[in-house]
């Protein structure tokens, strides 16, 4: 057996966590009280995939291996009076009293150490009901308190309790127009210099990216964050799919690690997904293998806002699901790989890899993302998403120049070295990036 | 609770708050989160009638309750602004408009010091650079480089034939280094006679040629361009069908 636990933390990553297993009850045939669907006998998606993310208990439920933490009750408390309060344990959804005030020190050092011994037993528990945990999937925003400065501290301290276990990210980032707090910045730089060398691969998703495909690919005229996270929740699926589903080209965590992370460093795929249409259109569109590869490489379906034309490419791993034949994803692939826009880097290995799932998508009722035949999550790990990283250095530059607002995380214990050491190791990622993307000799124009 | 979303010069987020909670417990919370200090606070509550109301905290009772609903009028956004002209958020928003460049620079000698970094991956593993045989190959290809840069005409009419297009024609109006694409290579700035270039003979910020029209330039390999003067514009010849006729 090979058991992926979910953590989600904050509040970002508890609603996104939220919309992950409403998906993925779907998909596998269980109702939201954890009992299998009328007419099933045992859940969707074979044996092996399917515990990886859920166990089974004497009377038949079924429960999802996941922990919730956030250090205020509110979030929370909807998972514990919601549609799904029955599908969990009430030891897996873990809530202090007081926030952490969108303040990274707040999630690390103090309110959110308080609550670690608790969340780290919760885990152990859940880790010991595992054959062969393989490894972490954690869901949380980069600038939020919580999800920074707790997300940060659990996976340090996974690191020292599981070892080599893979840990894998799904990551909000900050959009690029608007913040969601004054101090987003320093919260993303802080948490993503603490967890550059503990995790082994993070997804980013930034909500602008999100908003901008619901408005226009979706016409939701004000997407709400619950569109957002069920978009999020379908690429995570996507992701997720070969672990849950058994199937004939199956990925696990380690391989998209060992495919996708060439170095460990360079470890933030860009993730794209297709076909992003809503129900009425879905009928007027072929969605052939092709077009919906093709569509991959279109800005607007980019989870984050960067420009790929202008980057080079380390690793691609196309992860199909649905009615698809490995003739038509072979043409598929031959294709990108002669697109003169995907440029890859040619001193080191490039890993190409596919993954097939013969699942369709789930379309959840009233997210206006149509129910399609097949689908593709595309995860590539290209220098252009360094964009991210210069643009959120450079708010954090503008602020940290006059220290602004640096005495609240002063006073919650830390120390302001810490602001600058961790500057310092996104800018050696920075540089890290464009060092990958020198000494190829294919270039010729410029 | 109520869901608010709160509005200030450098943030936009929706927040959910209790309904009874006390104006100075709020006012804490919206300083966390716009940076705005409670003295400096001007409220404008905006209802979901469209009606807005204005509340000056610092001039009320710390224990009113402003989000409460009047009868079905319920509050949907609050934008706080900042009375404080000094204050740092609306230093912050100068800055930000100011385009004010205070970005922190990494010294090559900091980079080359840090023990886990892909420079010192691609050093340790021979790759890149560092790999001896991409020194040989790189030596050939500047030799190669240098002898076909001898042939060529700076400021004469050339042909440019890269891998994956058709031939484009042009004049060669630069032949030098671009620091900002490699230190040791010589690269060829041509001016097309249509717009099928990258740029308009600036690179990285520096005008090397031109500029000419956006697209009408590029920096190419020496491999890819030939100089003569019988390298004319290319012209569509219609005068050929004529005959046909």
């Amino acid at each position: 057996m090979r058991e992926v636990i979910s953590i989600n933390v904050g509040q970002a990553g508890c609603q996104i966590g939220n919309a992950c297993w409403e998906l993925y009850t779907r998909e596998h045939g269980i109702k939201p009280d954890g009992y299998l669907q009328e007419g099933l006998s045992r859940p969707k998606g074979g044996e092996e995939g399917f515990s990886t993310f859920f166990y089974e208990t004497g009377s038949g439920k079924y429960v999802p291996r996941a922990v919730y933490v956030d250090l205020e009750p509110n979030v929370i408390d909807e998972v514990r009076n919601g549609a799904y309060r029955d599908l969990f344990h009430p030891e897996q959804l873990i809530s202090g009293k007081e926030d952490a005030a969108n303040n990274y020190a707040r999630g690390h050092y103090t309110v959110g150490r308080e609550l670690l011994d608790d969340i780290l037993d919760r885990i152990r528990r859940m880790a010991d009901q595992c054959d062969g945990l393989q490894g972490f999937l954690f869901t949380h925003s980069l600038g939020g308190g919580t999800g920074s400065g707790l997300g940060s501290l659990l996976l340090e301290q996974l690191s020292i309790d599981y070892g080599k276990k893979s840990k894998l990210e799904f990551a909000v980032y900050p959009a690029p127009q608007v913040s969601t707090s004054v101090v987003e910045p320093y919260n993303t730089v802080l948490t993503t210099h603490t967890t550059l060398e503990h995790a082994d691969c993070t997804f980013m998703v930034d909500n602008e990216a999100i908003y901008d495909m619901c408005k226009r690919n979706l016409n939701i005229a004000r997407p709400s964050f619950s569109n957002l996270n069920n978009m999020i929740a379908q690429v995570v699926s996507s992701v997720t799919a070969s672990l849950r589903f058994d199937g004939s080209l199956n990925v696990d965590l380690n391989e998209f690690q060992t495919n996708l992370v060439p170095y460990p460093r360079i470890h933030f795929p860009l993730v794209s997904y297709a076909p992003i249409i809503s129900s009425n259109k879905a009928h007027h569109e072929a969605n052939t293998v092709s077009e919906i590869t093709n569509a991959c490489f279109e800005p607007g379906n980019q989870m984050v806002k960067c420009d790929p034309t202008t980057g080079k490419y380390m690793a691609t791993c196309l992860l199909y699901r649905g009615d698809v034949v490995t003739r038509d994803v072979q043409a598929a692939v031959t294709q990108v790989k002669n697109k003169k826009t995907v440029q890859m880097v040619d001193w080191c290995p490039t890993g190409f890899k596919i993954g097939i799932c013969y699942e369709p998508p789930t379309a959840i009722p009233d997210s206006q993302l149509a129910q399609v035949d097949r689908a593709v999550c595309m995860l590539s790990n290209t220098t252009a998403i360094a964009d991210a990283w210069k643009r959120i250095d450079a708010k954090f530059d503008l602020m940290y120049a006059k220290r602004a607002f640096v005495h609240w995380y002063v006073g919650e214990g830390m120390e302001e070295g810490e602001f600058t050491e961790a500057r310092e190791d996104l800018a050696a990622l920075e540089r890290d990036y464009i060092e990958v993307g020198s000494d190829s000799y294919a270039d010729e124009e410029f | 609770m109520v869901s608010v979303q709160i509005i200030s010069d450098l943030v936009s987020s929706t927040r959910e708050f209790p309904n009874d909670i006390a104006l100075s417990e709020l006012c804490d919370k919206l300083y966390t989160l716009t940076g705005v200090e409670p003295v400096d606070m001007k409220l404008h509550l905006t209802y979901l009638n469209s009606e807005v109301k204005i509340v000056m905290p610092s001039r009320m009772s710390k224990d009113t309750h402003i989000l409460s609903p009047e009868g079905s009028n319920k509050i949907e956004s609050i934008t706080v602004e900042d009375t404080n002209a000094s204050s740092m958020t609306n230093q912050l928003k100068n800055d930000i408009s100011n385009g004010t460049d205070v970005s922190f620079k990494l010294s090559d000698e900091d980079y080359a010091a840090r023990s886990s970094s892909v420079l010192q991956w691609k050093k340790d593993n021979q790759l890149g650079r560092f790999d001896p045989k991409y020194q040989a190959k790189r030596e050939e290809e500047l030799k190669a480089q240098d002898d076909i840069v001898s042939e060529l005409v700076l400021n004469e009419r050339c042909s440019v034939n890269t891998k994956d297009l058709p031939e484009r024609r042009g004049w060669l109006r630069f032949l030098g280094k671009v620091p900002g694409i490699s230190a040791e290579d010589t690269w060829c700035g041509v001016e097309f006679d249509e717009p099928l270039g990258k740029n308009n003979g600036t690179y990285g910020g520096v005008t090397y040629f031109g500029p000419v029209g956006q697209k009408y330039g590029a920096f190419v390999k020496p491999v890819f361009v030939k100089t003569g003067k019988e390298y004319t514009p290319i012209e569509l010849d219609f005068s050929d069908s004529d005959d046909e006729i």
